[in-house]
Formats: C-alpha cells, sequence, structure tokens
C-alpha cells in the first residue's frame, strides 16, 4: 500500500512548517503588506525608486544566507487530490500547500497524458476551502424551519439529537421511516460508504436523486450503452470518422471531454451535433442540425426510417445478433417459443417452417405466418411497420429538421464505419427520454457501429466508478431504495407507489404496469452529499414538505457550504472539504481509480461524512462498520478491487500504489459490447422487446403483453408539445441548461467565477424579447402556473425562438425574489424511467413589474453565516 | 505528498532582468478551432498570479470571426454567437498580453518600469512603477489592467493569506499589471500555467527562435495570424483562425499536431 503517510494530528502539515523558511513567514509578510500597500505607491511617486525602499520587499528580505542571486526557496507540499463532484470528469488534481494552506491547485499528470484534465472550476478550490460562508460548528434549529436560525452545538449534541431521533422513529414506524438521501456531490468511495453503511446496518431508506435515467434506460433496453454508462472509453472518440452529439453540450458540461472529439476533427473526423440551440458544441460542428425541443424520437425514428427503407442496415449482423428475426405473437407481442417453452422461433425461409431461431440460417424478416394456429410475423417487419409512417417529410411536422438532413445523416451513419454517438442529458430531461435512446440504440444495432474502436453509443467505457469494488467488512444486503420523486410522495402522504410482481410474489417474472399505492411513511431525512432543494424539479414542493413541520420530525442536513438545502435544516452538520480527508475516487468518464489524499487540516470543526456517520453509527450500536481509518477503508477498497480484476489486479494496485492513479480495466476492455453477448433477457440486441425495462422505482421489467411498446416509438412531451393547450397561454419551452460556471449547485460562491458569471440570466431569442418588449439587460420573470422565477434578460442570437434557459445552479438566496430556477418546472413522475422531465416545461416571460415581489433583492449569504458568528 | 522548492526572487516587485534563457523568444500560438471559450486558462491565471477582483491578464473575448486578419469585433456578450438563428458563428478569442516584439507600452514609459528582458518578454516593475497609465494607453490591445485602489484578493481578503506562486506578491494600489508569461515558472524551467490547463489543448508555448519547437513549427506551417498585425508591434501570441482545421477536411494544423499526444497537457519543461 502507500508508503507515504499523511500525517494525522491536528495540523497534517506540521512537518511542512519546518521545512517553510520561517523568514518567510506569510503572516509577518501580509502584515506588512495590509499595512503599507498605500506608501509603495506615494513613495514610488515621490521618486523613492531604489529596489530595497520598499518596505514591503524588506519584509520579504531574508536575514542573511540567501542564495547569490538574493533569491528566497520557499518549500511547498504537492498532494494528490481529486475534483470529486458529478460533472463526472473528476479530474486528478495537484493541491499546493504552504504553511498548511492549500495556495494552488493543478493539473496532476495521469499515467497517461491523455486523461491529464482540469478546468477553471478546478483551479478555484481555494475560494471554496476558504469560502467566509463555509460550515464552521454543528447548529440546531430555535426558529421555524427554513428561517435560518440556529444556534451552535456540539458534535455531541448533534450525534445525540440524530441518533435519539432515528431510535425512536423505529420503534415507532420502522427503520424505513428514516431517510438518507445521498446526492451526487463526491465521487469518491469512502464518502459513499459512509452513509451507505449506516442505511444497510439500520434498514434506513436510501433515497436519490431521479435525473439520468431515461435515455441510459432507453440505450440499455436494446443492449448498447448510454451517456454514463457503457460504450467506448473517452479517448476513443479521436478514433472516430463521424461524431454525432445528440443533446450533449460537452464543451460546456464535460470539457474534458472536447479534447478527443478535437483529435478526431484533426484527423479529418465529422462532428454532428444535434441540438435546438446554437451551443458552444454546435458551433464547433462540421453541421449543426436544429430541431424542435422534445421531438428528438421523431428525428430517431426518421433516421430509422432511413435505414430501414433504404436497406442501410447489416443483414446478416442483424439476422445473427438482434432479436429482429424472431417471431412475434399478433395477439400478445411476445415472442414465439417451441414446445418446450424456452427456445425462440424465427420463420426458416429454407423448409418454410419456424424452427429455433438460433439454428436458422435464413431466417424471414419480412412477412406474416400462421405456426399452431398462431399468427406471426418477424420482429423486424414490426419494426419496419413502425418506422415505415416516420418518413422523413413526415417527422419534419413534428422535428422542423430538413428531409434532406435525415437522409444525409442516416446514409452518412450508415456508410462511416466508425460513427460514434455521444448522447446526453439534452434528451434525457424528456418525459419521452428513454423513446430518445431506445431509437438511438437501434441505429446502431441495425449498422453495427459499436463495439469497436471509433465507434460506440456513449463515452463511459470501462468507467472506473462501476468496477471499484466495495470495502471489505462492508455490511450486507441493500437499503430499501426510493427514488427522490417517490421518496418525496412518501414525506407527504406515509406511502408511495411501487410496480408489484405481476404474479403477486416474485419480480423476476415481471411487474404489474399499474403502480400500487404502499405505505411507506418518511418521518426523518438525512440528506448528505446533496443539495436537493436545488436540485430537485419545482423545488418548491419540497420545501413546503420541509418547512410544513408535521410531515418531518427530523430534517439533517451535512455540507461544507450554506446551501439551500442547508436553509431548512433542524441539524446542520460541517463537513470537510475533499482535500481535507483521505479517500479513493472512481469515476464516469475514465478508467483510473484516483487516490486522493488528506492535504489540509478541517477547518473549525468540520468532519468528514465517515466520521459524521461512524458518530452516530456508534451511538446506535453499528460502531464496527466504521473503526478503521478513511486510508484504511480507501485501501480495502483498492485491495478487494485488485482481487476481483484477477490477473491484472497486482500490476493496477501497484501503480495505485506508486502514483495514486490506476487503470483499472486495460484500453482493449474499454471498448464496450465486443462480445456478441449483450445484457438484455434474450442475450442478443434488442430493438424489439418482450419485457420492457422499467426504473419505477428501481429496476425490473414489464412485459410486452403487459400493454408496453415493445418497439422505439414517438410519444410527445408530457407539457411543452404544440399539441397542449397550454401552448396557448405559456408558449415558451423552458431548460435549465448545465454551464462551465457551476456543476449543479456545486461553486455558487466562487468569487473568481462570480466575476465573469455574476448573476442568474435567462437567454431569450430575439424574436422572443421583442415580441415581449424585452431588450438585454432586463430583468425579466419566468413563471407558469406552478411557479416562478427572475433573471437578467440575455437576448441572443444563440436561443432557438420559442425557449427560453436559464442556468442551473444558482441558490435562491443569490436570486431576486427568493426564487429558485426549478420553481417553474414540475414534479411529475414518468413510472417507466422514474426520470425527472427538467425541460419539460411551459413558461412565459414578462419584465419584472415594478413592486413586484421579484424584485426583492436577493436574501444575504446568508442566515447561517450570520447564525454562526453570533454565537 | 511530495515537497518541491520555488525560488521567488529577493524583491518581486522590482526588476527582472535575469533569465536563464537569454538566447530564447518566448511565444504562444493558440488554436481558436480548438478554443472553447471555457476560461479555464483565465482562471488558472488568476490563481497562479493572484490577480485582484475585477482584474484578468487573461480573458476571453467572443469575437465575430474575421478569417482575414483577426481585426478583433467582439459580439458584443459572452458566448454570444454572430448571425441571426440558425445561421450562425461562434468564436472565442483568449487575449493576454501579446508580448510584442515592438512593443509601444515600453516606449512611454516615463520611468522604464515596463521593459523588455532578453527573452522578450515584457515585464513591469512594480517598484518603479508611478501609475501614470501612459501604457495603457499605447497599447493598442487593451491587456494592461490599473490597481485603482487596495486590490482586493480571494481568498487573501478573508485569510490573509494569499493564494498562487510565492514570487507574486500582494501588490500596492497605483500600479498596472498584466500577463508576464508567468516568467517565474520559465526561469523555473516550466511553461506559463496557463499552458498546463487548457483542456482543449489550444495552447502551445515555446521558443520562437528555435526552429524546431511546437511554436515554431506552428507559426511555420499551420495558418497563423496576429492580432492586428498591421501596428507593426510584432505580436509574440499568434492564432489559428477558427474555420481553418479540421471539420471533416484534412487538418490545416501543422501535420506533427495531428498526434494528439503532442498537444497533452504536461508539465512539460520550456526547452
Amino acid at each position: 500500500m502507500p508508503t507515504e503517510q499523511v500525517p494525522q494530528q491536528e495540523d497534517p502539515t506540521d512537518e511542512g512548517a519546518d521545512l517553510l523558511d520561517s523568514r518567510f513567514s506569510r503572516r509577518g509578510f501580509l502584515g506588512a503588506t495590509a499595512a503599507v500597500g498605500a506608501t509603495v505607491a506615494v513613495a514610488a511617486s515621490v521618486g523613492g525608486l531604489a529596489s530595497g525602499s520598499n518596505p514591503v520587499v524588506r519584509a520579504l528580505q531574508p536575514d542573511g544566507d540567501s542564495a547569490a542571486d538574493g533569491s528566497i526557496t520557499v518549500k511547498e507540499q504537492v498532494y494528490n487530490v481529486v475534483c470529486s463532484q458529478n460533472c463526472w470528469q473528476t479530474c486528478r488534481l495537484e493541491a499546493h500547500v504552504r504553511d498548511g494552506r492549500l495556495v494552488k491547485t493543478a493539473m496532476n499528470p495521469f499515467p497517461e497524458s491523455r486523461y491529464n484534465r482540469i478546468c477553471l472550476r478546478g483551479l478555484s478550490h481555494a475560494q471554496w476551502v476558504y469560502n467566509p460562508a463555509r460550515l464552521k460548528f454543528p447548529m440546531k434549529r430555535v426558529g421555524p424551519r427554513g428561517s435560518g436560525q440556529w444556534r451552535r452545538i456540539t458534535w455531541d449534541e448533534a450525534v445525540d439529537t440524530i441518533a435519539s431521533s432515528m431510535t425512536s422513529i423505529r420503534d415507532r414506524y420502522g427503520p424505513k421511516a428514516f431517510a438518507i438521501f445521498t446526492g451526487t456531490g463526491n465521487y469518491a468511495s469512502v464518502a459513499g460508504y459512509a452513509s451507505s453503511a449506516l442505511a444497510k446496518a439500520f434498514g434506513a431508506t436510501s433515497a436519490s436523486i431521479s435525473v439520468d435515467e431515461a435515455e441510459t434506460l432507453g440505450t440499455f433496453q436494446v443492449g448498447l450503452g448510454s451517456s454514463w454508462l457503457g460504450g467506448n472509453e473517452p479517448l476513443d472518440m479521436s478514433n472516430a470518422d463521424l461524431l454525432i452529439m445528440w443533446g450533449n453540450n460537452l464543451t460546456e458540461a464535460q470539457v474534458q471531454e472536447w479534447h478527443f472529439v478535437a483529435d478526431a476533427k484533426d484527423r479529418g473526423a465529422s462532428l454532428v451535433v444535434i441540438d435546438p440551440n446554437f451551443t458552444t458544441t454546435a458551433s464547433k460542428a462540421t453541421k449543426w442540425i436544429p430541431l424542435r425541443p422534445g421531438s428528438d424520437p421523431a428525428l430517431g425514428l426518421s433516421l430509422l426510417n432511413v435505414l430501414v427503407t433504404e436497406k442501410l442496415y447489416d443483414e446478416p449482423f442483424v439476422i445473427a445478433n438482434t432479436t429482429l428475426p424472431f417471431l412475434v405473437r399478433d395477439h400478445d407481442g411476445m415472442f414465439l417459443r417451441g414446445s418446450g417453452g424456452t427456445e425462440i422461433l424465427a420463420w426458416d425461409l429454407d423448409t418454410k417452417s419456424a424452427r429455433p431461431a438460433k439454428t436458422v440460417k435464413r431466417p424471414a424478416l419480412e412477412g406474416s405466418f400462421v405456426v399452431n394456429g398462431v399468427s406471426v410475423r418477424p420482429a423486424f417487419a414490426r419494426l419496419s411497420e413502425r418506422v415505415a409512417l416516420w418518413t422523413p417529410e413526415y417527422a419534419e411536422t413534428f422535428t422542423q429538421v430538413p428531409p434532406a438532413d435525415v437522409r444525409w445523416l442516416a446514409r452518412t451513419y450508415a456508410a462511416t464505419k466508425k460513427s460514434f454517438i455521444f448522447p446526453s442529458m439534452g434528451i434525457d430531461r424528456w418525459w419521452n427520454g428513454d423513446m430518445n435512446g431506445r431509437a438511438i440504440a437501434t441505429m446502431a444495432a441495425l449498422t453495427h457501429n459499436f463495439g469497436q474502436p471509433g465507434a460506440a453509443i456513449g463515452a463511459a467505457g470501462g468507467a472506473s466508478a462501476f468496477v471499484l469494488a466495495p470495502p471489505t467488512g462492508a455490511p450486507t444486503g441493500t437499503a430499501p431504495y426510493l427514488p427522490d420523486i417517490a421518496a418525496f410522495d412518501a414525506i407527504d402522504t406515509g406511502k408511495t407507489k411501487i410496480l408489484v410482481p405481476l404474479d403477486g410474489t416474485n419480480p423476476a417474472n415481471g411487474l404489474a404496469k399499474e403502480p400500487v399505492e404502499v405505505d411507506w411513511p418518511i418521518k426523518a431525512i438525512w440528506f448528505n452529499e446533496s443539495n436537493q432543494v436545488s436540485n430537485t424539479q419545482q423545488s418548491k414542493r419540497l420545501i413546503g414538505l420541509l418547512t410544513d413541520e408535521t410531515k418531518l420530525e427530523l430534517v439533517v442536513v451535512s455540507d461544507s457550504m450554506p446551501t439551500d438545502t442547508v436553509r431548512y435544516a433542524d441539524i446542520v452538520l460541517p463537513v470537510t472539504h475533499w482535500f481535507e480527508n483521505d479517500d479513493v475516487v472512481g469515476t464516469i468518464s475514465h478508467p483510473f481509480a484516483l487516490r486522493n489524499e488528506r492535504s489540509l487540516p478541517p477547518p473549525f470543526e468540520a468532519k468528514s461524512d465517515y466520521e459524521a456517520f461512524g458518530l452516530v453509527a456508534a451511538k446506535l450500536g453499528f460502531g464496527e462498520y466504521y473503526t478503521r481509518s478513511e486510508k484504511a477503508v480507501a485501501d480495502s477498497i483498492m485491495v478487494a478491487t485488485a482481487a476481483s480484476l484477477g490477473a491484472t489486479g497486482p500490476s493496477v494496485l501497484r501503480q495505485y500504489n506508486a502514483v495514486g492513479a490506476a487503470r483499472l480495466l486495460s484500453p482493449e476492455a474499454c471498448i464496450g459490447n465486443t462480445s456478441m453477448t449483450f445484457a438484455t433477457p434474450t442475450g442478443r440486441l434488442e430493438p424489439y422487446s418482450e419485457r420492457v425495462l422499467v426504473n419505477y422505482p428501481s429496476g425490473g421489467w414489464i412485459p410486452t403483453s403487459a400493454g408496453v411498446d415493445p418497439l422505439p416509438g414517438w410519444e410527445p412531451p408530457i407539457q411543452a408539445w404544440p399539441d397542449n393547450a397550454l401552448y396557448k397561454k405559456y408558449p415558451l419551452v423552458y431548460m435549465t441548461e448545465h454551464t462551465r460556471w457551476r456543476v449543479h449547485t456545486i461553486y455558487f460562491n466562487q468569487p473568481w467565477l462570480r466575476e465573469v458569471d455574476p448573476e442568474p440570466y435567462v437567454d431569450l431569442s430575439r424574436d422572443d424579447a421583442k415580441a415581449r418588449g424585452i431588450v438585454a439587460g432586463d430583468y425579466v420573470e419566468i413563471f407558469n402556473d406552478t411557479g416562478s422565477t427572475a433573471a437578467r434578460a440575455r437576448v441572443t442570437g444563440k436561443m432557438r425562438p420559442g425557449m427560453v434557459s436559464v442556468p442551473k445552479g444558482w441558490q435562491r438566496f443569490q436570486v431576486k425574489g427568493d426564487t429558485g430556477y426549478s420553481d417553474p418546472t414540475f414534479n411529475w413522475v414518468n413510472q417507466r424511467t422514474m426520470n425527472g422531465s427538467w425541460f419539460d416545461n411551459l413558461v412565459e416571460v414578462r419584465k419584472v413589474s415594478p413592486g413586484s415581489s421579484m424584485e426583492a433583492p436577493p436574501v444575504t449569504l446568508m442566515a447561517a453565516g450570520a447564525a454562526q458568528n453570533a454565537s | 505528498m511530495q515537497t518541491t522548492d520555488l525560488k521567488s526572487p529577493a524583491n518581486p516587485f522590482g526588476r527582472h532582468d535575469w533569465t536563464p534563457y537569454p538566447k530564447s523568444r518566448w511565444g504562444m500560438v493558440i488554436d481558436l478551432d480548438r478554443c472553447i471559450g471555457c476560461w479555464t486558462c483565465a482562471v488558472a491565471c488568476k490563481s497562479n498570479n493572484d490577480v485582484p477582483i475585477g482584474m484578468w491578464w487573461n480573458r476571453i473575448l467572443t469575437i465575430d470571426e474575421d478569417p482575414s486578419g483577426l481585426d478583433v469585433q467582439t459580439t458584443g456578450g459572452i458566448d454570444e454567437p454572430a448571425g441571426d438563428y440558425p445561421n450562425l458563428s461562434l468564436s472565442f478569442l483568449p487575449v493576454q498580453c501579446f508580448h510584442c516584439d515592438n512593443p509601444p507600452c515600453t516606449e512611454v514609459c516615463p520611468v522604464a518600469a515596463t521593459y523588455k528582458r532578453e527573452d522578450g518578454i515584457v515585464m513591469v516593475d512594480w517598484d518603479r512603477c508611478i501609475g501614470c497609465r501612459y501604457c495603457m494607453i499605447a497599447c493598442p490591445y487593451d491587456m494592461r489592467v490599473f490597481n485603482w485602489s487596495v486590490p482586493v484578493q480571494v481568498p487573501a481578503n478573508e485569510t490573509d493569506y494569499h493564494v498562487g506562486d510565492p514570487a507574486k506578491p500582494p501588490r500596492p494600489k497605483g500600479v498596472v499589471e498584466k500577463c508576464d508569461f508567468c516568467y517565474q515558472r520559465i526561469d523555473d524551467g516550466l511553461q506559463p500555467f496557463c499552458i498546463e490547463v487548457c483542456p482543449a489543448r489550444a495552447r502551445v508555448f515555446g521558443d520562437l527562435n528555435d526552429p524546431d519547437s511546437d511554436v515554431s513549427q506552428l507559426v511555420a506551417h499551420a495558418p497563423v495570424a496576429q492580432v492586428r498585425a498591421d501596428f507593426g508591434t510584432e505580436p509574440k501570441v499568434y492564432y489559428i483562425p477558427a474555420g481553418q482545421s479540421g471539420g471533416g477536411a484534412p487538418s490545416a494544423v501543422a501535420p506533427r499536431f495531428v498526434d494528439p499526444e503532442r498537444r497533452d497537457l504536461t508539465k512539460a519543461e520550456v526547452s
């Protein structure tokens, strides 16, 4: 294991302090500076020009044995740290520490230079670590919930309060009534273990986010990768000859992926960007295909129409590796099986009979047959019939994409053997997001554009987050799980809806289509690594649940900064910044496990998640899961991971120990779907499925015979679609895009970033602004019947007329009127996907009228800071 | 954890003529086809040089493409494309002191506070600067900023502790500042900080006097342009204009730069 030990005493850099030339005392230096700043200029202006006349310089002069040129040597400690939030770029950084203080973050080389990375946010960590608003002490609410009135308490009192509430709730309602809500604020493994171990040991409800699910569910249904699961590793994008970014603005949201695309372009590759708005990524495209927001499944179906009608698919491949030759029963959509009930049959054109599909060399792809009195057709015929309607001309009435562009893209995609589609969250945040995924993956399934260098759906192949093993000694089993919206139903009503087994007993035999309401009271909640008030749709619903003190007996929030969620806490726990504890981090966007070293002492009374959960667990009798140091847990994760990797394990461990970064899977193993066995019920690619995957509330499937769609299809957005009568009242589609200035809500208070991005803005097209008498710089309200928020108008050619966008991540206290960007969104649930339809909203925009509540200035940042200072 | 030594000049404010590379002529090439305007270079610069709030040595302009000569017309807003939907274009121009070979700023400084080192870096001596700001008027590119009041540096304003290179001291009110190519990193054998951070791999730095250096190769073989070369200032920051490379056509960048590893971020030494 790593030989370098980070000292665990109060100040981990005491050792470093000795190394620092004591004559170069920072404090003395700065004390002098503050006093003389003005003097210098005056002195200079009257001619005091000689070097050394400057008192600041004098303060810097060493007393004696300086170098010959008078220079001073300063010792810096450089630690391996990881930027661990959910942009999933997961940069390995250097923390430069002098005198026990973080003075800089820098790029820290990976074992492979192509993954070297850092961004503007990762460079600003000192402004987070030393942010004056950082939470300093445990606090207990004294005013009404949400009032921002707390008093400082000890950790002992905080831990006692939480543990006794958990015990009491367990006695009265069962352990499930205590929910531990873990968001995506930290990708680090020990931090993740911290909350999950207590949830499992106690039997608490484990709750988490419900976004990023739909598109992945769709591509997974077919058997291929997605935006964040599977596909090829990111650097393989540079091997592609055609790259299609579908709803993916990676130049803002995943900046570290861009250079792989640029590398491909330098080789002559084409970049196609499908996006309603002229994003930075679109500006880099060889061809930008703008389309009506939410119409992406129709574009997908029209591309499939061209692939099928022009026979651009790879027929031998389709026959050998997809469900398309399978015979489908006309009456219920299920596959036709042989007499044993296991072998799925295909129609053999040679013997003119139905035979087990895997034995048929020339199966029928079209036609209609009767087998033992059952009418059947090949699945291909069903797909062909489905897409026949979706000619590029018909689809244009949905998508507004010129038919010539559709034909060009389909033909180019089929003709280019290294075609790489990287779909992302722009198509995920819609009611119909799963249908986007199914259409896209079906394109690849028909053309075999995956499973080889330069060809894939998605760029998460070999992602280390999915390779890292749990630590040894972890509690076994799983905690009962609810995604956020279902958990909020449980808080609200004591009930939630779940899908139950079709046969009443075994979920492995399929789930019923209609959900059933079950008792699931949640009486207390602990948010950790989560700013869910800001990250859930229609946040006023959650705020309402939190401020209604009859619903929840206790709200605990652990965080390092005073977020929107902290505001509604009964108990606030100050936790560490990533650089203040040991951990190991895996991710989605590269195959490396990264070591995170404790480089800084936790400030004030901050403790790590592991310590915080460990203290509560010990009170409840589960202390056994938290006896080791964080570093020991991290090391045990790496040892278990190495063991799971078999023959390559020892070399992985050696690389991790030597450099603190280890590739877990070989480049070859990071090319997804190279074997022709797929993670689907049939083991084949499934453009046609008889078992349709659902996420509600956790994974399962519903048989096609129960009335779910076996094929990629069209489903309109639930709200933001012209058919909706509401369109007349609220004619603008409202999205909350992800920009480079924040990651979800993290970095909301970084001064360097706020200099360039100082306040919430809303992007409006010129047409829409003009129609409303709005000019750039006007303060406007974005509203619908659900809620409203306010922002400064930017009038821009970037926006498609009929769409508006407010970047995600501002905290309510930064927005006039104390509103949030998610207030005009909807907290509704798609049963299939359990996915937040963040962009599927209609709004109107108007100038803020004088005297409106929207004119109220932002709440100062934030009551939390003031309360702590007062205590 | 490793410990490294950083050399800090005895007087970080004063004149720094000495360079270990007197025969070098440092320059930079930025590929605008790759630049995504993310501001990573700009924030890196802030952090390495502890640049006060309200000032940027390195910033990103959003420009209306003008392949003919980079006569910089900004589009009027950050990230604002030129044109009307859907006929749009978007280009970024990251700018900083161009370290001109014929710098107008040094000509006008009445106290010789702004000067050119032997290796071509244009410097400001904060001991000598009297805040007259003639250099700011003389610079045709608007690359200099001025400390009108006592600079606010974050987190130093809260913690009494300054971030960045120890050779970048808290400056006094009343001096001009600007990019100095991270001269102290160069003297330590490292590239400027903005080079090792660019997520797009758009920035290349090196010795223009060395014909085999990456910058010389790009200047020789790529369609580079300088901003308003007609001023005769001979800027040493070159740009590969947007639309000149990639995009389904064989690359117009220098052939060796088609090798992606050539561009990777490294802790590269300057020579």
